[in-house]
């Protein structure tokens, strides 16, 4: 059985876990064969959906705990911890 | 055959003359669909909703392709929703929806969605409304679908006079862009946001005739008139040229008084008014320039976090907006109102509010001091902007300010900010003016306090009337009763008038109530110099006013507030303005 990797990171930018932003981080999770989950509070969403990543319920500020399974799991939650440290990639040209 | 010559009256909102053709914005109704099904059926639907979805995915694919690559956010909120029709969970509780309830598809998304839509609602969270919108979009997408309706929002060709029932804010965007030439809307107040920014991009418009959209179908020509609030459809040649003779004599009045437009707006006996422009954009700075302002009165914030929600708590957004406006103005001063949401004028389509009462609710300056994070990054980026270039007066003011206690509040932020700027190394240069939007009774009846911590004053009198009142001006039901020159309201203003001059402080009038030529004539008549109006009235506001004599204007107002009715108040100028008023006003001839 594999290690489960898991890695905690604050959400910095100002819509948190939106529409946008939870479509990115979503793109980024299909790209690892790791079974992927997101924690927020009591609340688990699974990492390669959309919809059960909005239903967090995650803003600014909120601590998100990511938990990655299977072969690529170490670097599937360092890219996505990154992911969430810039913001999504989204806010750098404004 | 069509009956030629069929007249309509409405109401017209935004003047102008114009001849095409129509086309009506048909929306089927959404009806629910709902039934149950038998076990043998659940297999059925849900090769239903999967091919909904298909063709959902399918439909935001051929969207996407049309819009050019720049539009970067525009694209990922399309690619938010595919992802959103794709979704796993989704699918997984729609169809288990099906399978255990035993309901058809349409049922079954929806019962899957109101629980998504219960969860956002549970947080309060600026947000939430865009997902619950997302949501919306989607859901009706998905059902459109399995109901074989049409999905894509109809754009109307150039020239068109747009028919329509209802249209948000967000669809009048996209619909002015279109080079449209009119538009005909069924429900939809003089100054609801919609007609607001049907007045930016200069639509002709008429409001207010019902059953409109279904006695005319696309395609009908259309005489649509404006200033009269008169439609004409299937019109006869003779109609039409008749028409055509009357526009060619508006144009020609209009051209007149746009060369006009760039002197002063003194009066016979030689005092000057200065008329500014109310905009809701950076680029109406043209239209503002062309038309003769003398400054911006009033640079309404709220489309801006409109168009971008999502970016609104980033100072950065007020920041770039602010520069541009600053960069492309040379009129001063600048008067920027800082976010007035909240009410009828929430950004988005979902009924935002489960408040009771929305108008007497969280908005305006009660929402920005409640949401100080928002209001700052927004003083934030218009300060920063300012530091930057400063080459003309900058005003702020705070809207719907209702008490003392709200005003220094609202005070202490900026203050907040500019320390803060300090701070950070900024020098802040020393011209900025921090003024009060008076527009409820209260702040008039407080008007001496608040004059002694306000920089200026500026009277919003939609909002005055309505508050004064007590009527809501988007209610066709009683929209005959908005009077805006009712003595109450007139007493109101020569009370915060006179707190202005005795704190030596400036005051002007932004708010739709100055494009009427009887209401500027008391303004003026009551020591208002300054009024500030949409472009496209400044030409006429300034051909009135150097056609009357400022003395006896101010007798006639002095007659005028000793006077009972609204009725009588306008009689009694139009008895001794009527030559003027008419002037100013577009003339036509038989």
């Amino acid at each position: 059985m594999s290690k489960i990797h898991e890695v905690e990171v604050t959400i910095k930018n100002s819509q948190g876990l939106h529409a946008r932003p939870a479509k990115v981080f979503v793109e980024n999770a299909n790209k690892f064969e790791s079974e992927i989950e997101v924690f927020h509070k009591d609340a688990i969403a699974n990492g390669k959906s959309i919809m059960s990543l909005l239903g967090l319920l995650a803003f600014k500020g909120c601590t998100l705990k990511i938990t990655a399974v299977g072969e690529d799991a170490a670097e599937a939650v360092s890219v996505l911890a990154e992911l969430i440290n810039n913001k999504f990639n989204l806010e750098e040209n404004n | 055959m069509k009956i030629k010559n069929q007249y309509y009256q409405g109401n017209g909102v935004i003047p102008g003359i114009v001849i095409g053709r129509a086309f009506v914005i048909e929306r089927e109704k959404d009806t629910d669909t709902h039934s149950h099904i038998v076990s043998q059926q659940v297999e059925i639907e849900i090769d239903r909703f999967k091919n909904a979805l298909k063709k959902g995915f399918d439909e935001l694919e051929m969207i996407k392709n049309k819009i050019s690559a720049d539009h970067k956010d525009p694209g990922h909120i399309l690619e938010a929703h595919q992802m959103m029709i794709q979704d796993e969970e989704l699918q997984k509780q729609v169809i288990e929806t099906i399978r255990h309830e035993l309901v058809n598809a349409e049922w079954a998304i929806n019962k899957t969605l109101e629980k998504w839509k219960t969860l956002f609602l549970s947080v309060d969270d600026e947000y939430m409304q865009e997902r619950i919108s997302d949501l919306k979009f989607v859901s009706r997408r998905l059902i459109r679908n399995l109901s074989g309706k049409n999905n894509y929002i109809a754009q109307p060709p150039p020239d068109a006079i747009v028919v329509a029932k209802e249209l948000s804010p967000a669809e009048t965007i996209q619909i002015g862009k279109n080079a449209i030439s009119g538009m005909v809307i069924e429900k939809g107040g003089k100054t609801s946001h919609t007609i607001i920014i049907a007045k930016a991009f200069e639509i002709p418009t008429i409001v207010g005739i019902k059953n409109i959209t279904t006695e005319v179908g696309t395609g009908d020509l259309l005489l649509l008139d404006a200033n009269s609030g008169q439609l004409i459809a299937n019109p006869d040649v003779e109609m039409v040229q008749k028409y055509r003779t009357r526009m060619h004599k508006a144009l020609a009045f209009e051209q007149n008084l746009l060369k006009q437009s760039a002197k002063p707006a003194k009066t016979k006996d030689d005092y000057t008014i200065k008329i500014s422009a109310n905009i809701d954009f950076v680029n109406e700075i043209e239209a503002a320039n062309s038309h003769g302002a003398e400054g911006i009165g009033l640079y309404r914030t709220e489309f801006l976090f409109i168009n971008n929600f999502r970016d609104a708590l980033d100072e950065k957004l007020h920041f770039k907006d602010t520069l541009k406006l600053l960069e492309s103005s040379s009129i001063s001063p600048i008067t920027i109102r800082t976010f007035d949401l909240g009410g009828d004028k929430f950004p988005l389509e979902a009924d935002f509010s489960n408040e009771p009462n929305p108008a007497l609710g969280l908005r305006s300056i009660r929402l920005a001091l409640k949401e100080r994070t928002i209001l700052k990054s927004q003083l934030r980026g218009i300060l920063r902007a300012y530091i930057k270039n400063h080459s003309v007066e900058l005003r702020i003011m705070f809207p719907l300010v209702g008490s003392m206690e709200e005003f220094l509040s609202a005070k202490e932020v900026y203050w907040e900010c500019i320390n803060e700027l300090l701070q950070e190394g900024h020098d802040i240069p020393d011209n900025i003016s921090i003024g009060t939007m008076i527009e409820l009774p209260s702040a008039c009846m407080i008007s001496d306090h608040l004059a002694t911590k306000s920089d200026f004053f500026s009277i919003g009198s939609n909002d005055l009337t309505q508050y004064s009142l007590g009527i809501d001006r988007n209610n066709d039901m009683i929209s005959d009763l908005y009077q805006p020159l009712h003595p109450g309201i007139l007493r109101l203003i020569k009370r915060t008038i006179k707190s202005a001059k005795n704190a030596k402080i400036p005051i002007s009038v932004c708010g739709d109530t100055a494009t009427d030529p009887i209401a500027a004539l008391i303004l003026i008549g009551m020591g208002i110099e300054n009024l500030s109006m949409p472009p496209a009235y400044i030409p006429h506001i300034k051909k009135l006013i150097r056609n009357i004599e400022l003395r006896k204007v101010e007798k006639i107002t002095e007659q005028a507030l000793e006077m009972q009715t609204a009725k009588g108040i306008i009689q009694l100028f139009i008895k001794n303005f009527e030559e003027a008023i008419d002037d100013s006003r577009l003339k036509y001839s038989e």
